[in-house]
């Protein structure tokens, strides 16, 4: 039987990669960067209902 | 050594090392994983430690390292995000959020219905923690805000196997295994143990 113990490591993923990500995502859907989706939505200018706000935010508080 | 099983007993109480931590994370993911692979998909779902400072990650099907929709056996497509983080001087691993969007399409604004849980939402925040949005709206609905905008209140957590079930039995996704009722039950009994040995009431009732 396979065991924890045989498997691999935990994969891991750092900030700058996920805030490229959301850099990327942001541009594509919202023609915005990162940084400037963060600050919009800190300072409640986007609609946090929007599907693709929701979505990018989930990335958002994963970078902060 | 004694062998330890895939299906983890999953009963961590306190971690006092973040390679406990570690190792109890990868075996949520584990826990979710294979709730998903015998029921709606076998797409891969792990978890993803981010390099905090303090312990966190989160448990997803991903494109590349970003969460991302599953396709599911009747075309439809599944989103699962589970942040996980410690919390309490005792660092027990928390649930910090999730979201489970059941969606028509990959991108995202083909969503049906959205499940969510937020722990340490930004204040002020005025509605339940837990929470359901309905794309849709009744046409006996008169209030002022959007329907799909409601937070639906939605108890104290949905479970992922609900949801799952729910996708089989009304949206008729096909199961995968053969025997997934009975591994939906023992992976929600272990979630459910979890759970029971976490209860912050009543903060954490909401």
């Amino acid at each position: 039987m396979a065991t924890v113990e045989d498997q691999a490591p935990t994969e891991r993923v750092t900030r700058h990669e996920l805030c490229a990500a959301l850099d990327s995502l942001a541009q594509e859907r919202l023609g915005m960067s990162a940084a400037e989706f963060m600050a919009a939505l800190k300072a409640g200018e986007l609609d946090p209902y929007d599907p693709t706000v929701a979505r990018l935010a989930i990335l958002a508080r994963l970078v902060r | 050594m004694t062998p330890r099983s895939r299906v983890s007993p999953y009963s961590p109480g306190s971690l006092d090392s973040d390679a406990k931590a570690e190792r109890t994370a990868r075996e949520f993911g584990e826990l979710m994983a294979r709730a998903i692979n015998a029921t709606v998909s076998p797409a891969p779902v792990k978890f993803l430690q981010t390099d905090r400072d303090d312990f966190e990650g989160f448990v997803a099907h991903v494109d590349g390292k970003t969460p991302a929709p599953m396709q599911l056996g009747n075309g439809h497509y599944l989103f699962v995000y589970h942040r996980l983080g410690l919390r309490r001087p005792e660092r027990y691993l928390t649930t910090l959020e999730y979201a489970y969007w059941y969606q028509a399409q990959t991108p995202e604004d083909s969503w049906i219905v959205r499940y969510e849980y937020q722990r340490e939402p930004v204040a002020p925040y005025r509605y339940p923690r837990c929470h359901v949005h309905v794309n849709a709206v009744p046409m006996t609905y008169q209030g002022e805000k959007p329907f799909p905008d409601l937070h639906l209140p939605a108890g104290s957590r949905v479970t992922l196997e609900s949801v799952l079930r729910h996708l089989i039995e009304e949206h008729g996704v096909p199961p995968l295994s053969p025997n997934w009722e009975e591994i939906l039950s023992a992976t929600e009994a272990a979630f459910v143990k979890i759970q029971n040995k976490r209860v912050l009431a009543p903060l954490d009732s909401n």
